[in-house]
């Protein structure tokens, strides 16, 4: 080692000490930066909706009609006069892209509210990224508004600023043992073995724990789990999968796939190796119309939920007005998640009315207060009224089934357009 | 899981089929590395590229697939020529992993640009044969993978009888063999080179034409592939084109039977697991040939 | 004695890093310049086995990952400090390198064989994340909010700790780089990465040289990785081990000189914040995406040596040889 040597060494050594101490008093010390808060009355011209979604990646094709959504609701209550009881003040909305990741939503919902100074947020779609990004609104104290993700712990984690209008994968999970016990004595027939399908992603593996839950209960469920199996997200080939299926013949299939190419795969796969249960009843991909355009008729007798069909219109006036001035303005699908953000941002209208402040506080004390009537809402529900946790407690989601090539509403009851067909015809009898 | 005969056959039958579009794709892959050994990570892309191209071909114009196989394999070859000739030529002389590199920024670049374009929304091709499917009591045979197993053995063929037979073809494998003895020869090695590269990327894009009848497409379809074609041409012997052919037929069916009798989990994981004791154990394959760097 | 020049532009640079925190209240700036420091970081550790040891490795996000997954784990099940958690993290990546590392290097395995063997082991490691019960499966890990604390390594309502943090870390690392560099060792590394023949036949132990090196590597990498699970809060397989966040940590290396020390630090310090200005401006990533593809080819075919590697060829040399 030489003189040079040493004497970095040296210096290093000293630094690498006083930025260690630097720091570590740093982080002891009151913080710097201020975090902003708003008090005080306020004369407001504008208020600021942060949207997260997804709009690269697979999930782009929800995102982009969320967006679409948002925005057309914020340029309809600004032609209607915008938000009265804040002197007209226009709503505007910053939509921000999740691309579907964790830490882009956290970062993006900082920004939100730190750069943009948000006073409310919508998002964000996949659980994960909610999950994540929501830590943002609670720690800055906005309030949250989740209009889609369903995983339950969301609303267990006892945070102040979340409301979710949308329900939980147990509450949907209950949904489909009710509609298989209704099914089964509207028919007479009985079942008794049934098997569980889902890919290994959060949310899909989220719903089948709840199946499996809700199947130990005798009085939901009880039925003989003869096959339970898990497969990676986006596969080349289900064949091994659709024939293991078809050994264990269950009675009844309750199968959750998200992306839509994998409940397209699965249903071609399943013709292929002559397999269709009694009742095949599933969540994700297939209730979106990208999916019935690829498969067709093969879809048939497939029920799903999370479904948006043609027959809502007829049943709930509000779903007919906002679909059709949607495909009118915008010209694009309408799906479940349009729907969602629709009722999210009438609940924004309705809880700024309320509130007549755009403070965090009085904000959230308009949604603890909530209780909006479904008729304003294209949803099937009752309303929106948040329980002490922040989570809806009126949200049912509707099972449709493809009959003649359309999504068909045929549960809960008050919503059945058509007889569902149960048993569906195997692959031989449909020819 | 009990293993019924028709389950078996069932399950070689999906696992040959499958395994044929692993063959061509890695086929295309070895060949690229045989002569310039490089392991193009654009191949899975440009895979998916041409199966845009053909979904786009059938939903514009109406063409279908199997008409449009010409298309594919012409236009491919010319982008994989050109793309050697731009991207690849001028950097031959450094390391292999800068080159590798290269192919691993073209790969960025081509999977988001076509999510740019045409999004990720999946798209499917619906022919009318998409569903045919042919029964024979418990067996049956799925008709648009049966038809891209036939087209896939089928171009292998008569890649096999280019290369053995014809001047240019056996230029090509000289040049696989030993570079330098071959440009002694005389050998326009360079055109080789490119020639090699369009030929491969052609071969992809033939596999994704053929599988556009019954797999869904989106920008990430490609990766998949891909990684089953690494492996592939690892296990055969990297520059092996039989190899590959065979490796590819292989990976195919053991990936199935994993599924079915392990766990559909561990589908991808066992390949994996081959590929890797492959690259520690043995390197060189199955079919031996040399282990360069 | 004078001290080289160099010296001087660092300690004025990280003097100016240092007063950022005070001079701007913007999260957005210091969020982004955590993620620069993030990524310089990852890529200096990248760079320990790839610039000096010449083993170029597509498989990092592993570590990055066992890093991330053992501090969670540790904390969220046994309630061990995230900074103890961080040390068993690194040891744990060091031994997995090694277990790695011995059967590849002692195979003789180089070049293309060996990324295609990082990137397996990488894509195997996810997999295995991706379906055991003991790191959560798919759902992953997810950490109880506590109010902010530097012992449990969590803070809420400002930036600047982590900031702070991952400022120091980086410095250490640079420190690191440049004694290893500088060491009999990384003389070694060196040899081994112009010519491990030519440094076998002189005697070097190309073995335990690379094996360190790899070790040493991954250990730092894991430290990273624990940051950026307390810094998330949230961790899963398919955001921290892909294969496309090794290509992240590889690019800044390369934009900016493998084998240097300034290198992986400009690299990052240009290609993040890059990165969030296309976000934030056009809303999405793929335009960003493709410019980096775009990037790494032109690095490739142009400056293959990166900024830094060529400014040294081109004037730090040539001066030096002129003397």
């Amino acid at each position: 080692m030489n003189k040079k040597t040493i004497i970095m060494t040296v210096i290093a050594s000293i630094l690498i000490a006083g930025i260690a101490a630097t720091a570590f008093f740093t982080t002891l010390l009151q913080p710097i930066s201020v975090t902003p808060t708003v008090s005080g009355p306020q004369r407001v011209s504008e208020v600021r909706i942060g949207v997260l979604t997804p709009l690269t990646g697979p999930a782009a094709y929800f995102g982009e009609g969320q967006k679409a959504m948002a925005e057309l609701m914020a340029k309809k209550i600004n032609e209607e006069g915008g938000i009265r009881s804040l002197g007209g003040a226009k709503v505007r909305v910053i939509v921000a892209d999740t691309e579907g990741k964790p830490e882009v939503g956290k970062i993006q919902a900082e920004r939100l509210i730190v750069e943009e100074k948000v006073h409310l947020i919508i998002g964000a779609l996949h659980s994960g990224v909610t999950s994540a990004a929501s830590i943002e609104a609670e720690r800055y104290g906005i309030p949250w508004i989740c209009e889609t993700s369903s995983h339950p712990d969301l609303t267990r984690r006892g945070f102040k600023w979340f409301f979710r209008i949308w329900g939980h994968d147990e509450i949907f999970a209950k949904e489909y043992f009710l509609l298989l016990r209704w099914l089964q004595e509207k028919t007479g027939i009985k079942i008794n073995t049934i098997a569980f399908i889902a890919e290994e992603t959060l949310f899909a593996v989220g719903v089948a724990h709840a199946w499996e839950k809700y199947n130990l209960d005798p009085n939901l469920g009880g039925y003989k789990v003869v096959a339970n199996i898990r497969h990676p997200s986006g596969v080349s080939d289900l064949t091994s999968e659709a024939l293991t299926l078809k050994a264990a013949n269950p009675d009844v299939v309750f199968m959750v796939n998200t992306p839509i190419p994998d409940a397209i795969l699965w249903t071609k796969t399943l013709k292929q190796v002559g397999f269709f249960p009694k009742a095949l009843m599933t969540t994700g991909g297939f209730t979106f119309p990208a999916y019935l355009e690829a498969v067709g008729m093969d879809g048939e007798y497939i029920i799903g939920r999370g479904g948006w069909s043609l027959d809502l219109t007829s049943v709930k006036p509000k779903a007919k007005e906002v679909y059709e001035w949607y495909t009118r303005e915008t010209g694009k699908d309408m799906h479940i998640y349009v729907m969602t953000m629709h009722a999210a941002m009438v609940l924004v209208r309705d809880v700024l009315e309320r509130a007549g402040s755009v403070e965090p506080e009085k904000i959230r004390q308009a949604l603890i207060e909530t209780d909006l009537s479904g008729d304003e809402i294209m949803n099937p529900w009752k309303g929106i009224k948040f329980d002490g946790t922040g989570q809806n407690i009126y949200p049912i989601d509707l099972m449709v089934q493809v009959i003649d090539g359309k999504f068909r509403m045929i549960w809960p009851s008050g919503f059945q357009a058509v007889e569902p067909i149960f048993p569906a015809p195997s692959w031989e009898e449909r020819k | 899981m009990s293993f019924s005969p028709s389950i078996f056959l069932n399950l070689l039958i999906a696992g040959i089929f499958l395994g044929g579009i692993y063959s061509l794709v890695s086929i295309g892959l070895t060949l690229i590395f045989g002569t310039l050994k490089l392991v193009n990570f654009a191949h899975g892309a440009l895979m998916m590229v041409s199966m845009y191209l053909t979904f786009w071909l059938w939903a514009l114009l109406g063409i279908d697939p199997l008409i449009s196989l010409p298309i594919s394999f012409g236009l491919f070859f010319s982008i994989g020529y050109a793309l050697q000739k731009i991207l690849i030529m001028p950097i031959i002389q450094r390391p292999v992993s800068a080159q590798m590199l290269m192919t691993l920024g073209l790969l960025l670049v081509i999977q988001n640009a076509v999510i740019m374009l045409w999004s990720a929304t999946p798209r499917q091709v619906v022919t009318d044969f998409a569903n045919l499917i042919f029964r024979y009591g418990e067996l049956y045979i799925n008709f648009p993978r049966f038809a891209a197993f036939v087209v896939a053995m089928t171009l292998s063929g008569i890649l096999h009888l280019f290369l053995t037979r014809t001047d240019l073809g056996t230029a090509i494998r000289a040049t696989a063999q030993d570079s330098e003895t071959a440009k002694v020869l005389g050998i326009d090695v360079n055109k080789v080179y490119a020639l090699s590269f369009g030929l491969g990327t052609a071969c992809a894009a033939v596999a994704g034409n053929l599988i556009s009848t019954f797999y869904p497409i989106d920008p990430f379809v490609g990766d998949t592939f891909l990684l089953m074609a690494f492996i592939a041409i690892v296990l055969g012997s990297m520059g092996n084109y039989i190899g590959a052919f065979i490796a590819g037929l292989i990976l195919g069916v053991v990936e199935i039977f994993t599924a079915f009798v392990l766990s559909s989990l561990l589908r991808q994981a066992v390949p994996l697991i081959i590929f890797l004791l492959l690259l520690l154990l043995k390197p060189e394959g199955l079919f031996g040939g040399r282990l360069r760097e | 004695m004078r001290l080289d020049i160099k010296a001087y532009v660092y300690i004025l640079f990280f003097t100016t890093l240092f007063i950022v925190p005070v001079l701007t209240n913007s999260h957005l700036i210091l969020n982004i310049l955590i993620m620069v420091f993030f990524y310089a970081y990852l890529s200096l550790a990248w760079n320990i086995l790839a610039g000096f040891a010449g083993q170029y490795s597509l498989g990092h996000a592993a570590y990055l990952g066992i890093g991330a997954y053992t501090t969670a784990l540790l904390y969220v099940r046994t309630g061990m400090i995230p900074w103890l958690g961080l040390l068993v993290g690194a040891a744990l990546a060091a031994l997995f390198a090694l277990g790695i590392s011995y059967p590849t290097f002692r195979f003789g395995i180089k070049g293309y064989y060996y990324i295609l063997t990082t990137l397996a082991v990488a894509e195997i490691l996810r997999r295995i994340f991706l379906y055991w019960d003991l790191t959560g499966r798919a759902d992953g890990v997810r950490y109880p909010l506590k109010p902010d604390s530097f012992l449990l390594f969590q803070f809420h309502m400002d930036r600047t700790p982590y900031y702070y943090i991952m400022l120091v870390f980086l410095i250490l690392i640079l420190f690191i780089s440049y004694i290893i560099r500088n060491s009999q060792f990384g003389l070694h590394l060196l040899a081994i990465r112009d010519d491990e023949d030519a440094a076998q036949s002189i005697r070097i132990n190309t073995l335990k040289c690379k094996l360190i090196a790899a070790a040493i590597s991954a250990a730092l990498t894991a430290v990273a990785g624990a940051f950026y699970a307390q810094y998330t809060l949230f961790i899963e397989p398919d955001t921290t081990m892909s294969l496309f966040i090794s290509i992240d940590i590889l690019l800044p290396s390369l934009m900016g000189g493998t084998g240097t020390i300034a290198g992986p630090l400009i690299g990052s310090f240009l290609l993040t914040p890059l990165a969030w200005i296309f976000r934030i401006a056009y809303g999405a990533e793929v335009l960003h995406m493709i410019i980096r593809g775009v990037a790494l080819m032109i690095i490739v075919a142009l400056i293959p040596k990166g900024i830094a590697g060529t400014v040294i060829d081109y004037y730090i040399r040539p001066r030096h040889i002129k003397r």
